[in-house]
């Protein structure tokens, strides 16, 4: 208990005062780490907990974005109109989903997540009347919280934004997490049928879960999109639901931590190596080997360990 | 009519190079559990080393048997030294580890061969067309039906008829049990798995010349592998067969009735056929 | 408990900074440059492109062309030497503007190409043009990219500039392509050639038939062929590049297509150094409408440029023309201005005035920023045995601003 709090002040310290030291560069990226960092902790509610490995979280990051996107560009500058409209739909769409998906489970339910994560993302792309297909949505500005003194336009301020999301989505998923109703996820994860004849209404409990999840997704589609000032359909991709997936397994699942710690180790890593070599991809591929190779219980894993070794 | 026997065709010819490249998938992860993602780079890796040996020799044969050789040594190598230290539970490992095979395989291709499209021909008795009334087909195409359909039958065989088939299924059921009655499931696994990445590179290098080689086929490729395996139903023959054929039609005749819906065919119907039958056209209920 | 009480404490102080971050940085960071050049200092040139994604294999072309036009004058410009910067956009937006304030904040370059894919150009461009130095690109889909007074540049061609009245009479009176189908990816460039192309043919008289649009990933045309109105048209017009272009050529032959219509490609469709090599024969006889020249051109610029850029690569240079008018146009600028990049007002107005013979004849910008070009219709034809694209006739651009 005590490591962990210990980590966590030294964590939140490095977060907190990191843009001072760096500049808006590296304070992109890690404002980048932080977005995927929300999507791969959503993902890993399902993944890690529930036992559902969805590839289909593109779905409301995506939604979310092209709301937000599109209420920006054609209605409304108010950032918190926009916001309500991008969680709502991406929760509703959740909801839609996952009464299809949740007819299955293990490798079907991801083969149904991402069927139906690719209709959304075939929408995108060739709607042209509405989301101008992969021209994409170009020009929305940074949010103007209206009650903040200060604009987010530097690399600086928006990061800060992103961060007090980041951690709200930390703290509420913790909450769920350890609740009863997290416990019996776990517990749905481990043994379904016996869980059912506890009297526990699994499907109800996993459905919100899904709807939980797709909304947190769509929160990180909401920053990613005022980050990127465009959105086009990569936003609802195929990749946007592989690279958290990755994140979480990399990092260790069924742990908040993890997630977090694999977004931190590849969205920087993948710019940073590129810059050292055009060929990063084989970088990136022999990371993901060796760690699965020596550590498949993830970073955290290696971590823990080390914690509970001696001396 | 001429449309009809037209687009069958080049649906029967789709479905020819799904059923190879979905095949060792099928069989290493319906039978054996193994989930490999790189599967798709034998695929691909083939195809390119039954380009270079084309190039080299003009021999269509010599380059489907280099590359299904070099490929079935790969995937020899990718199970002794990454994927038999996995237990079949281990499912996110296995797909994080290979996702890497596939990365490094990936940029290798790019880097030996650059990103640009390659277009090799076939054998040159099967170049050209056929004009039969008002019809013109390409051979390569209808050689490509006779091949796919040929290996069918073979695996048809190979995997229902023959003791190897039977000590397969048995194994993958209880692989304790065919232990206890003295059958070598190690080298069994092995031996299935280098099978499945032979097929995979021997479909590679069939599947070029129509489709083409370039940077990213990989990535495509595993997206319609995966589709084939879970649409027919994980772990039989039968479901590979449907599968394949049903994500053909369903894609040809999608695109030639509605034009308009050319960007939701295969992820479309597949969420539906899921959502109704989540097990897969032929699949039974785990 | 001790866990809330430091979530507190860290709550606070995202607060705190928050509220003193944006002032510390509010003002963009515009360093003040000393106008004077430090002679031997390097030149720092950054260079964005897609190298990894499905625009690899076009990206890759563009870079014998730089490399070219650097070594023709040894790497050095006005006595100070050329550092190149290349940085991978990974086909992502995100990571295309992240690599743009790289370049300017860790390597402090001078002088930028690319971005080359829209929405990557998209999403950098506001940062782009806050850098305040020169941003060269080309082939970008996007008309209205460079544009008058700016730091934006653009080379061309784009479409509204290749569609001249001259192009389009000889497309209708020479070429004989009075009724058209149009037959196009379903991408930001598709769409942008087919709509250039429809707009001009109609004001010469012309007739569209049918228009398709498809995914870009197409796997496979022959599908798409029952329902092509062959026999009501005299041309598939067609948008195409990549896999997407090899596959049509090659199938449109096979299936007997070309025997019964003809094809005019736009655009880099059938470039000796893209889908030439791997279809060969099959392309015979497919006219294609663009900014480049064919293997025989007879210019001194471009066979200096064939040797050059076949010693790299061992295909003559199609696409690696745009590579190399992009870094040729940097060079000439910064001949003008003796070396001074330092001084980016003088940098920006000698890179409105520059004025050279390329390899596809003269270049120069005009007042909207975006190249003058020489427009080729080409034909593919076999000649001894090699299959090679051969001029038709060539056009001035249109003076086209938007």
């Amino acid at each position: 208990m005590r490591t962990r709090i210990g980590l966590l002040v030294v964590l939140g310290l490095g977060l907190i005062l990191a843009p001072s030291f760096l500049g808006p560069w590296q304070t992109g990226i890690l404002t980048r780490a932080l977005i995927f960092a929300i999507l791969a902790m959503s993902l890993d509610l399902l993944m890690g907990y529930a036992g559902l490995p969805s590839l289909g979280q593109s779905a409301y990051f995506g939604t979310s974005a092209y709301v937000v996107g599109l209420m920006t560009t054609r209605a409304t500058a108010s950032f918190w109109l926009n916001f309500g409209a991008g969680l709502t739909s991406a929760a509703l769409l959740a909801a839609l989903f996952g009464l299809l998906a949740l007819r299955a489970r293990a490798v079907t339910f991801l083969m149904i997540t991402l069927a139906l994560a690719q209709v959304v993302w075939a929408l995108a792309s060739s709607g042209r009347a509405v989301t101008r297909g992969a021209d994409g949505l170009p020009g929305i500005g940074r949010p103007d919280l209206g009650f903040l003194p200060w604009s987010f336009d530097s690399a600086a301020s928006f990061y800060y934004l992103v961060l007090a999301f980041f951690i709200i989505t930390a703290v509420v998923l913790h909450r769920i997490v350890r609740s009863p109703f997290g416990l019996a996820l776990t517990g749905i994860r481990d043994n379904e049928v016996r869980m059912r004849a506890l009297g526990y209404n699994t499907w109800l409990h996993l459905y919100i879960a899904f709807i939980i999840a797709g909304t947190f997704a769509g929160l990180a589609g909401i920053m990613d999109v005022y980050f990127n000032s465009i959105v086009t359909p990569a936003s609802a991709g195929v990749m946007v639901s592989a690279d958290p997936m990755l994140m979480i397994i990399l990092g260790g699942p069924a742990s908040l931590l993890g997630p977090v710690l694999g977004a931190f180790l590849i969205v920087p890593l993948s710019e940073v190596v590129s810059v050292f070599t055009e060929h990063w991809l084989i970088v990136m591929g022999l990371i993901y080997i060796l760690v699965m190779l020596f550590a498949r219980q993830g970073l955290l894993g290696v971590l823990r360990r080390k914690a509970e070794a001696p001396g | 009519m001429e449309h009809w026997i037209i687009q069958s065709a080049n649906a029967l010819s789709f479905a020819s190079i799904l059923f190879l490249l979905a095949a060792g998938f099928s069989i290493t992860f319906g039978m054996m559990r193994v989930l490999n993602m790189a599967h798709a780079s034998f695929f691909f890796l083939g195809a390119y080393i039954g380009m270079e040996t084309l190039k080299r020799s003009h021999n269509f044969l010599l380059a489907l048997v280099v590359a299904s050789l070099f490929m079935g040594l790969a995937g020899l190598a990718t199970y002794r030294f990454f994927l038999r230290r996995f237990s079949r539970e281990e499912e996110f490992p296995q797909a994080l580890l290979t996702i890497g095979v596939l990365l490094v395989a990936s940029e290798v291709v790019r880097w030996t061969w650059g990103g640009r499209v390659y277009l090799p021909s076939g054998p040159t008795f099967a170049t050209g067309s056929i004009a039969l009334g008002g019809l013109i087909f390409p051979k390569y195409r209808l050689f490509l039906i006779a091949v796919g359909a040929a290996v069918s039958v073979v695996l048809w065989v190979l995997l229902t008829k023959t003791r190897l088939g039977a000590l397969v299924r048995a194994t993958a059921d209880d692989a304790e049990m065919s232990q206890g009655l003295g059958v070598n499931t190690r080298y069994l696994f092995m031996g299935v798995f280098g099978l499945g990445a032979m097929l995979a590179g021997f479909g590679g290098v069939l599947a070029a010349p129509v489709l083409g080689l370039y940077s990213g086929l990989d990535w495509e490729a595993l997206l319609l592998a995966v589709v084939v395996v879970i649409v027919g139903g994980v772990g039989s023959f039968y479901g590979l067969l449907v599968g394949s054929l049903a994500v053909a039609f369903v894609d040809t005749f999608t695109r030639w009735f509605m034009p308009e819906l050319a960007w939701f065919t295969i992820f479309l119907p597949v969420a539906l056929i899921l959502a109704f039958r989540p097990h897969g056209l032929m699949g039974k209920p785990q | 408990m001790r866990t809330k009480r430091v979530l507190a404490f860290l709550g606070v102080l995202v607060l705190l900074l928050a509220a003193c971050g944006p002032a510390a940085t509010a003002t963009p960071q515009r360093v003040v440059q000393t106008p004077t050049p430090t002679p031997g200092e390097p030149i720092r040139i950054g260079h964005l492109l897609a190298l990894t994604g499905p625009f690899a294999g076009i990206m890759e072309i563009f870079n014998p062309g730089v490399d070219c036009a650097f070594e023709e004058v040894g790497w050095q410009v006005a006595g100070r030497p050329i550092k190149l910067v290349r940085e991978d956009t990974q086909f992502k937006a995100d990571v295309a503007l992240s690599k743009a304030k790289k370049l300017m904040e860790v390597d402090k370059i001078h002088l930028g190409f690319g971005p080359q894919v829209t929405f990557e150009a998209q999403a950098a461009k506001e940062y782009l043009t806050q850098s305040g130095i020169p941003w060269i690109t080309s082939d970008l889909a996007l008309p209205d990219w460079a544009q008058k007074g700016t730091n934006i540049f653009h080379v061309g061609p784009i479409p509204q500039q290749a569609f001249t009245d001259d192009v389009l009479s000889y497309i209708y009176n020479d070429l004989g392509i009075r009724k058209a189908i149009v037959y196009s990816q379903d991408h930001p460039g598709g769409r942008l050639w087919s709509q250039g192309f429809m707009d001009g043919f109609k004001k010469v008289g012309g007739q569209i038939v049918q228009e398709n649009y498809f995914p870009p990933d197409i796997v496979d045309h022959a599908v798409n062929f029952p329902k092509l109105k062959v026999g009501e048209a005299d041309a598939i017009v067609t948008a195409l590049w990549g896999a997407a272009a090899a596959r049509f050529v090659k199938q449109a032959d096979e299936y007997g297509l070309t025997k019964k219509t003809k094809v005019l490609g736009l655009a880099s469709m059938v470039e000796d150094d893209t889908t030439l090599p791997a279809v060969g024969k099959s392309a015979v006889g497919i006219v294609s409408l663009y900014a480049l020249p064919p293997p025989d051109y007879d210019n001194p610029a471009y066979k200096r440029l064939n040797d050059c850029v076949a010693g790299k690569i061992k295909l003559p240079p199609g696409m690696a023309i745009q590579g190399y008018l992009e870094a040729r146009a940097a060079i000439e600028a910064i001949k003008a201005v003796k070396g001074n990049v330092e001084d980016r007002g003088a940098l920006l107005q000698a890179l409105r005035n520059v004025s050279f013979d390329s390899p596809q004849g003269a270049f120069s910008f005009q007042e909207c920023q975006l190249g003058r070009r020489t427009i080729f219709v080409k034909k593919v034809v076999e000649k001894a045995g090699v299959v090679q694209n051969e001029m038709l006739k060539t056009f001035a651009s249109a003076p086209f601003c938007p």
